[in-house]
């Protein structure tokens, strides 16, 4: 059983279309992050699944419970989920122990419920914080003080909206990991809707990434970056190196010599393609280096266009023998001018899809 | 990332009926009215109205308004120019004291010019009250139009090689003239739903006529008819007002504050522009508190009545208590409503509830006596139905202020408490009713203190054997017991300058269109 299926589902403003066929598993215990540019439908996938939103058609089953469909909808109170919101929305009118016991039953007793209060946060490092009001309380703790109001009530589920979108970018990296610990401690499932392809990358056990209402690939996080299902997904997550080039079998002619496919097509399939290498696969070689190097002449003649210094490395752009235009990054000592001659290959397999 | 909202759940239907139902009691008098107007036939309303007498009526009516709409503008424009782009002295002093006239009730103010010299009475008397007491209604809207206008476009005309004087009046002025156009028009819907100047001035306006006409001998049919005619033409200018209201009053392209205005230096005119703020002030404000004082003074050697003022601010206060209360009970669910949800019903639920704000207080005071003799004969003249009436005169007021409210709570920690569980109706109370409870409490105050000063509803309905405060000033003004009615009015000056404070308090969260109110 999956903690979130959701099949088909669809809904649109007006004539505007939003969601269209979205398809989506969670699986129990999984962290799953949902990536997309602004205006994909992410935040309404989240609010649909919330049941802030009625969908137009498709299902919502949360556990073994069908909450949305052709004539059912389940109300938000009654979906036991719990939502962390963009800049964790504390009840300005309770103490922080109030806050996060606000979900929990009330026919609990007392002593119950202060103990489930002080135990969730305890687990988001706040123990103790009990009597605080939420304006005495950092951006950072706030958010963690929303995600223990979230897990005290023990959802099947945690949804949370670009959480971290408010913070500085230091204290995003730290709460993150934090955030990350917590989720694995309580053995949550948790969906994380995100811009953000790093903290995508980082959070999450498996990332879908939507385009324009539906999934265009979920995988973990090594496959979706090594081996997008489409050109948009290899675009949008990461950085790409996009050129074209042909297919003969497993091997992709390019600008930047021959190159090996990744996910080669079972048939020995010929014809054009466009193929994507990630930047960093790059390696430049300056004739310098190669001399003192002795290096065997592998790879393929570059001019460098221009150069821009980012301190612990450069961004080089660089002009192929047939006039295609990349970027790559270096990384060395030696600082590239303009106009320099270098060869350049390609490190580990690139990514082909048929035009 | 937008949010685009539609196809949400829909509103709790413990909230929908209550809500339904304030709509209802908004509009149950203006349905009595018009079913007692047209009790005998339309024919005998058209000939009602096509009488010579009717449409003398309404030239005069017109005419009252014509004459004070002018003044207001003049001293308006003037005063807002002064107050926000010279270097007039002490600006921010003037800015406040010449929004003070709207809190003196404008019976109160004609009771203290008449009593200086009763011949004043009439249309010179009427005119003279009115525009005194209302413009500020030009003044705050022309000034904040002023005071955001981009200084960038009037520096542009002084490069080109304007004076300072042509640029303000070619360049400022024309931008504003959507706010001078909104003041106006409010100072016009004013004047014609105004009871108590033209009625203590004894000017055959159309408030004073029907309430003659509810008076001797009581021909309701005549009555209802005439407020019909009074309710037209108020309409009129609704509907300007309101297509008035719907545009931006002033243009600034780009982003970020703009530049602090810059003050035309008056230099050798600075005394006759003082002279001008002076005047103003000290015949909208200073004459009627002097008068009053002295009319004070005189009442204390001669027959103060302690016991029956006493009485008098005791009924006052329980009836504009009730009627509060009623208000903000009625209120509460179409304010929530109005802020969160959208759709067809719950606008015109909304719509519905701000009849009071449009229509004259005399018309909906008639139409209540109607509901009164037809309808709830078991509370006519007692409190339940003027505290109705009040609800009915004050909705307008309560749901902004509960609306305001219930804005400023986000969404988002409504949704929070659904997915913790809750209900709409439980969030409703758990969350939102609690973060907007000091809005909410403010605007029972505001409506509890505009209720005091009440009048021509209180007039027709008041309780049998008792008597308000206003009604007080009233009785003892139209026999010319002008020492007798002081005590009367100085108290509510005093009570009526509180509404004026909680309102420059409350400004941020209030709509702009409840500041001041319309009812006299």
């Amino acid at each position: 059983m999956s903690a979130l299926a959701i099949r088909d589902l669809h809904l649109a403003y007006g004539s505007t279309v939003v969601l269209d066929g979205l398809d989506l598993t969670v699986a129990n215990g999984e962290v799953v992050s949902v990536l997309g540019p602004s205006g994909c439908g992410k935040t309404t996938l989240l609010r649909v699944i919330a049941g802030f939103e009625r969908p137009s058609g498709g299902s919502v089953t949360i556990g073994d419970v069908a909450v949305a469909g052709p004539g059912l909808w389940v109300p938000p109170e009654r979906r036991r989920l719990g939502i962390v919101p963009q800049e964790g929305a504390l009840f300005p009118h309770l103490d922080v122990g109030d806050n996060v016991g606000f979900g929990l039953a009330r026919r609990q007793t007392h002593r119950d419920r202060d103990a489930r209060i002080a135990e969730a946060l305890e687990l988001v490092g706040l123990g103790g914080y009990e009597r605080r009001r939420p304006d005495q309380l950092s951006g950072g703790q706030q958010q963690r003080v929303a995600l223990a109001r979230a897990l005290a009530p023990e959802p099947s589920i945690v949804l949370l909206d670009e959480p971290f979108s408010a913070l500085d970018s230091g204290l995003r990296a730290q709460l993150r990991d934090e955030v990350r610990r917590v989720l694995a401690i309580a053995g949550a499932t948790a969906l994380i809707v995100t811009h953000d392809q790093e903290e995508a990358l980082s959070m999450a056990d498996a990332v879908a990434v939507l385009d324009q209402g539906r999934v265009a690939q979920i995988a973990d996080p090594v496959t979706l970056y090594r081996q997008p299902a489409t050109l948009s997904v290899a675009k949008f997550v990461g950085d790409a190196v996009v050129l074209s080039g042909e297919r003969h079998g497993a091997l992709l002619t390019t600008a930047l010599g021959e190159l090996v496919d990744a996910t080669p097509a079972s048939d020995a399939i010929t014809g054009p393609v466009t193929v994507v290498v990630r930047p960093e696969q790059i390696i430049i070689a300056t004739d310098t280096a190669r001399a003192g190097a002795n290096d065997a002449a592998t790879g393929v003649r570059a001019t460098v266009v221009c150069s821009t210094f980012f301190g612990r490395d450069a961004s080089v752009q660089l002009r192929l023998a047939d006039g295609t235009l990349t970027t790559a990054r270096f990384g060395g000592r030696d600082v590239l001018v303009a106009g320099e001659q270098v060869t350049v290959r390609v490190e580990g397999s690139a990514v082909a899809f048929t035009r | 990332m937008a949010r685009l909202r539609s196809p949400r759940d829909r509103a709790p239907v413990l909230l929908l009926i209550p809500a339904v139902a304030a709509a209802i009691v908004a509009l149950l008098p203006l349905w009595y009215l018009i079913d007692q107007a047209t009790s005998q036939g339309f024919g005998a309303v058209w000939d009602e109205i096509v009488q010579d007498r009717t449409l003398w009526l309404v030239l005069r009516s017109l005419g009252l308004t014509a004459v004070v709409t002018t003044g207001c503008v003049v001293i308006g424009v003037i005063a807002a120019v002064l107050v926000v782009k010279t270097s007039l002295p002490g600006r921010r002093i003037w800015h406040v004291a010449l929004t003070v006239p709207l809190a003196i009730p404008s019976y109160v103010a004609a009771y203290t010019w008449v009593s200086w010299r009763p011949e004043i009475a009439g249309f010179g008397g009427a005119a003279l009250v009115l525009t005194l007491g209302s413009f500020p209604y030009v003044y705050l809207p022309v000034a904040s139009a002023l005071s955001r206008l981009d200084p960038a476009t009037e520096e542009v005309a002084t490069s080109l090689g304007l004076a300072p004087w042509r640029v303000l009046l070619t360049v400022s002025v024309r931008q504003v003239r959507p706010a001078i156009g909104a003041g106006a028009l409010l100072v016009a819907l004013y004047v014609l739903s105004d009871f108590g100047a033209v009625g203590t001035m004894r000017y055959e306006a159309f408030s004073w006529v029907i309430y003659g006409a509810f008076r001797s001998g009581f021909n309701p049919a005549r009555a209802a008819i005439l407020a019909c005619v009074l309710v037209a033409v108020a309409a009129v200018f609704v509907a300007a007002e309101s297509r008035l209201r719907g545009r931006p009053s002033f243009i600034r392209l780009g982003a970020g504050a703009p530049r602090p205005q810059q003050a035309v230096a008056l230099g050798r005119a600075t005394p006759v522009a003082l002279g001008f703020t002076t005047a103003v002030l000290a015949l909208a404000l200073g004459f009627p508190v002097v008068n009053l004082a002295i009319w004070f003074n005189r009442g204390l050697s001669a027959d103060f009545d302690l016991g029956a003022i006493g009485s008098a601010l005791g009924d006052t206060l329980l009836l504009s208590a009730a009627g509060a209360l009623l208000t903000m009970a009625l209120a509460i669910p179409v304010g929530a409503l109005a802020a969160r949800r959208r759709g067809p019903l719950v606008q015109l639920v909304e719509r519905a509830t701000y009849i009071g704000h449009g229509l004259p207080a005399i018309v909906i005071a008639l139409s209540m006596v109607f509901v009164g003799v037809h309808l709830l004969e078991p509370i006519y003249q007692r409190t339940p139905l003027v505290a109705l009436a009040y609800a009915v005169l004050f909705l307008p007021l309560g749901v902004g202020a509960v609306r305001g409210a219930v804005e400023q709570s986000p969404v988002v920690l409504e949704e929070v408490g659904r997915s913790l569980g809750y209900s709409p109706m439980a969030v409703l109370r758990r969350i939102t009713l609690r973060l907007a409870a000091p809005g909410v409490a403010a605007g029972t105050a505001l409506v509890m203190l505009t209720a005091v000063k009440e009048l021509p509803a209180t007039l027709l309905l008041h309780p049998t054997g008792s008597e308000t405060l206003a009604m007080g000033l009233w009785s003892n003004t139209n026999i010319g017991r002008y020492a007798a009615a002081a005590p009367y009015a100085a108290t509510l000056v005093l009570l009526a300058s509180v509404p004026t404070l909680v309102l420059t308090r409350m400004s941020r969260t209030l709509a702009p269109n409840d500041a001041g109110g319309l009812t006299p």
